[in-house]
């Protein structure tokens, strides 16, 4: 019914009917991200801007956000298979603590892809590190990742082995929804 | 712009210098400069395998490192990439980074997920070898390297540790690398690995036991470059199989045969030469962490092989050309791994890799030929950051060389640097190198002088800050408590400007004595950690001794200290000097609260010291005799003192980008350098300070004994670019360093680029992939800096001719 040139000609303009909708519906999707991630920017920067200042974030304060952090390590550990398999035999004590001693607790991972959380300081600890304030402790573990950065900065001291203290940077990174990183999949 | 002195010449040289004519070479090129380097994890991995399954006990450390060279050669995979003339590769990658768990590679691990999008320096990383290095790798490492080892050793508590930990003293660089030195290439070149193995095999027949594990470790480890070696050429094979472009194809068949002959035998022709040198860089790569290990005086060791395909015509001017391109892009597609806070201190480094040309042979004889040329055409045609070249200037050189090295400068805008032969044979003798090995000298790294194959001199050993010796002085020692009772230091103590400046002395020496102790410390932690047995292989003294390099078995040992901050040091004792102790102006209590509120509120006084007070680089004498006394004073405290392998430490002035990462944690000082604001570059005068123009730079410079430098020393100056259009201004340029190294200067490097160019380049860094500057010593792209190494760069910049 219809001759060669029209097949022809049909083919092009659907194939340009359909280059046009990719590019629409590419465009859409990444305006409706655009819009989607608007509140969780504004609350990164709302958060950082909040304590960047000194006078909110004391030592109480600190406690509590280091508490919800490493309970999210923590809970990490036990549902998150591919978070486990990054820790692999990762055995460690971890003392971290401010100068004044008012944030003080130890992380212990037990070489078996599980945490805990103590209260109090350990002797004798793989690594420990010394924050100059509870702002500076959290700002660190949220914002944060170079450890040459804070110890230039002296904004933190370092005690005991400093692999330890990277290997469980590179930890709390990955669970870091805060830190611009990629997408880390163990069992890829 | 390009300026040519002979017309006849112009179009020649022209020609020659178009990429658009080794399109191989481009394309490379392009590569390299575009593409984000990628973090090849191959070495590591296998170093970790073998160490792993080996029962390492009772085993001598030289010899198990020698079996890991082995097996980490033999397994390494053999790359010829498309496009390729010479064979091999340091990294499985294009453009890689190796990575060294030995040493400070581990504090990368925290930015595994990060290091693809840091703003400064990014580098490629795949998932899986992400995944390889934390899981198995670096956790293998984590108790053994060398960063845990000292700590281990010495203990956290131990002063020169503490010190080292501020980063703000000194740093040690053995914790990242013991490389800084040039092997001698020459002995593959001539006797080929075959032939050292003999040597070797001989010398054991007759040693003593100690001696016997040398040998058999050069041997072992020798095996595995000719393994490496055996599997490039079947690689280059295997790819002819496959090949049908008849062009490749003889490339190919070129490569297999070249392989198939050396490093194993010794060279016959200029490319066996080039890949020989090759072969053995990418293996002596994998033993040691590459930063400023560096290649020599390429040019005198393929004079002779280009000279006899020359008279054979077995290959053209143009070949030759393209063969050493391809050398230059493959030594410059490997970078050192760096965290982002060493960004701070070597920001935009490369791997450093010296080339240096020109000079005079053993006898004195003036020693520029053919390949010296080629190489500046090499140089001027990629225009690339590695490796970084250097031009030794003697006063018999011919006309045509300190020409075309002038033009090269000025069409790259950076490179080559330029050194007075005279005065740094001079500071080697000085350090007791006899003169015929003076005279075989090349650089190695940035800019330190040594001795090729015969000194074994670390030379980037330590980096000294000098400024936080005047801030211990004038702060009671504040921060420095664990080398310092605070109280000693009291500024009250101060009766006279002498007593002030030996105060000043005494905690130079002080840090000095730190830092050395500490590196001395690592040497000792580095002989059962990483013995380089193949480095022994090519260097004068193991093989004739049966002593290794870690031992002290080179002809000459030595360890090198870069001071940074002279010219800061110097201006500030200036300051002190007339204003404290002279006129009376302040007190010191006074001018300390000054310093403290950063001038707040004393914005006069830091504009009456700016614009009153005479700096360093004016070529006032009473500032220059400060320098003068300091430069005495530290080669004096730093010969005294012995390394780990029974040689001296040498003073040197070049910084790297140290003098922005010390002078960001430092506090005001008295010259008028704000608290947080970079230090003045090497020996480059503090750029507010500067009235006089380049003249007076240079005299200041000449001013200190240069032959007490033994470990170089850096000064930068800048040029607007558009100065160059005049002839005259050419001739004046020439006349300026000539002169200058008349006086006794001994190394100048310069930017010659326009100040809006480099201020739109910080602007748009997309305009401008490839635009190199001159940073302490060494070369870098512009774009690869950090926002405070760029505004240093356009301030130095605003000094014309």
């Amino acid at each position: 019914m219809f001759g060669k040139k029209f097949w022809k000609k049909s083919g092009v303009i659907g194939k340009r009917f359909l280059r046009k909708m990719r590019r629409k519906t590419r465009a859409g999707l990444k305006k409706w991200l655009k819009i989607m991630s608007f509140p969780v920017r504004i609350s990164y920067d709302k958060l950082k801007e909040w304590l960047l200042d000194p006078a909110n974030v004391t030592g109480p304060i600190a406690t509590l956000l280091y508490d919800l952090l490493i309970g999210n390590f923590i809970k990490a550990t036990n549902s998150n298979r591919e978070f486990r398999e990054l820790i692999g035999d990762f055995d460690a004590k971890i003392n971290l603590y401010t100068k004044d001693k008012s944030v003080a607790r130890c992380l212990i991972i037990d070489g078996k892809g599980r945490s805990s959380s103590l209260k109090h300081l350990v002797d004798n600890p793989d690594a420990e590190i010394i924050f100059n304030s509870p702002r500076e402790m959290i700002l660190t573990l949220l914002f944060i990742i170079d450890i040459y950065q804070d110890l230039v900065d002296d904004t933190i001291s370092i005690k005991g082995n400093p692999n330890v203290i990277y290997r469980y940077l590179f930890l709390i990174t990955y669970l870091n929804p805060l830190v611009r990183k990629i997408k880390v999949t163990p069992s890829s | 712009m390009h300026i040519m002195p002979d017309p006849s010449q112009k179009e020649d040289i022209k020609k020659r210098h178009k990429l658009s004519d080794y399109p191989q070479v481009a394309s490379l090129r392009e590569f390299i400069l575009h593409e984000q380097p990628e973090i090849c994890i191959e070495r590591a991995v296998l170093k970790t395998k073998f160490l792993k399954e080996t029962d390492q006990k009772e085993k001598d450390p030289l010899l198990l490192e020698a079996e890991a060279m082995r097996y980490m050669l033999s397994n390494k995979r053999p790359q010829i990439f498309p496009g390729d003339l010479i064979a091999g590769s340091v990294t499985s990658k294009r453009k890689g980074i190796l990575v060294f768990p030995e040493f400070l590679a581990t504090a990368i691990w925290p930015e595994l997920q990060t290091i693809s999008m840091r703003k400064q320096n990014p580098c490629k990383i795949a998932m899986d070898d992400m995944l390889e290095l934390n899981k198995s790798t670096f956790p293998y490492w984590s108790d053994k390297n060398m960063n845990e080892l000292v700590r281990r050793t010495i203990g956290e508590d131990d002063a020169s540790y503490k010190l080292h930990q501020r980063l703000f003293f000194f740093m040690v660089s053995k914790f990242n690398c013991q490389s800084h030195t040039v092997p001698d290439f020459q002995r593959v070149l001539k006797h080929g690995i075959n032939g050292l193995i003999r040597q070797a095999r001989e010398k054991m027949a007759r040693a003593r036991p100690r001696a016997k594990i040398l040998y058999t470790a050069l041997i072992v480890a020798m095996e595995g470059v000719l393994e490496y070696s055996k599997n490039l050429c079947n690689e280059a094979k295997k790819q002819l199989e496959a090949c049908t472009d008849p062009t490749r194809r003889r490339q190919l068949e070129m490569m297999a045969s070249t392989c198939q002959n050396v490093p194993a035998n010794p060279a016959r022709t200029f490319r066996e030469a080039l890949q020989s040198i090759f072969t053995c860089l990418c293996a002596l790569f994998q033993e040691q962490n590459n930063v400023g290990f560096s290649i020599g005086r390429i040019d005198q060791l393929l004079i002779s092989y280009y000279l006899s395909d020359m008279n054979t015509s077995l290959i053209t001017r143009d070949e030759e050309m393209d063969l050493l391109a391809h050398f230059w892009l493959k030594v410059g597609s490997t970078a050192p791994l760096v965290p982002d806070a060493g960004n701070y201190f070597f920001a935009g480094s490369g791997g450093n890799h010296a080339i240096t040309l020109g000079g005079c042979d053993r006898d004195g004889n003036n020693a520029v030929n053919d390949v010296t040329y080629i190489c500046l055409d090499v140089t001027e045609l990629l225009h690339i950051r590695d490796p970084n070249v250097i031009a030794r200037i003697r006063p018999d050189d011919p006309p045509e060389y300190t020409q075309r090295v002038t033009e090269v400068i000025i069409n790259t805008g950076s490179t080559p640097a330029l050194v007075n032969d005279e005065v740094t044979i001079k500071a080697l003798q000085k350090v007791g190198i006899s003169l015929e090995d003076a005279r075989e000298y090349a650089h190695v790294g940035c800019v330190e002088p040594t001795s090729v194959g015969r000194t074994f001199g670390h030379t980037g050993a330590l980096i000294v800050n000098l400024p936080v010796a005047l801030e211990l002085s004038l702060h009671c020692g504040e921060g420095a408590e664990c080398i310092h009772p605070k109280d000693e230091a009291r500024p009250s103590l101060f009766p006279s400007f002498d007593a002030f400046m030996e105060s000043v002395k005494m905690h130079t020496s002080l840090i000095i004595h730190h830092a050395t102790r500490l590196n001395n410390f690592c040497g000792e932690v580095l002989k059962s950690l990483l013995p380089q047995p193949l480095l022994n292989a090519l260097f004068e003294g193991p093989m004739e001794s049966g002593e290794q390099l870690l031992d002290g078995g080179a002809k000459y040992n030595s360890s090198g200290v870069a001071y940074v901050g002279l010219p800061d040091l110097v201006d500030s004792l200036y300051v002190i000097k007339k204003y404290v102790f002279e006129e009376r102006k302040l007190d010191i209590h006074t001018l300390n609260s000054i310093l403290n509120s950063n001038f707040k509120e004393n914005e006069g006084f830091r504009e009456m010291v700016i614009n009153k007070a005479a700096h360093f680089g004016n070529g006032v004498d009473e500032v220059d005799a400060i320098g003068k006394d300091l430069v005495d004073f530290l080669y004096r405290t730093t010969r005294d003192i012995e390394n780990y392998r029974h040689g001296r430490y040498n003073p040197g002035y070049w910084s790297v980008t140290a003098h922005s990462g010390f002078g960001r944690f430092s506090g005001a000082f008295p010259h008028g350098k704000l608290a947080k604001a970079p230090f003045a570059s090497s020996l480059t005068p503090v750029s507010f300070g500067v009235k006089s123009g380049p003249t007076a730079i240079l005299e200041s410079v000449a001013s200190l004994d240069n032959t007490k430098m033994p470990n170089g020393m850096a000064l930068n100056i800048s040029f607007d670019k558009s100065l160059f259009a005049k002839r005259e201004k050419v001739e004046i340029f020439k006349d300026l360093f000539a002169s200058y190294f008349k006086r006794g200067g001994m190394q100048v490097q310069f930017i010659i680029q326009d100040l809006e160019v480099l201020v739109d380049a910080k602007k748009h860094p997309e305009k401008y992939p490839d635009l190199m500057v001159r940073i302490s010593g060494y070369t870098a792209y512009f774009n690869d800096l950090s926002d405070r190494m760029k505004d240093e760069i356009i301030e130095r910049a605003k000094v014309t001719l």
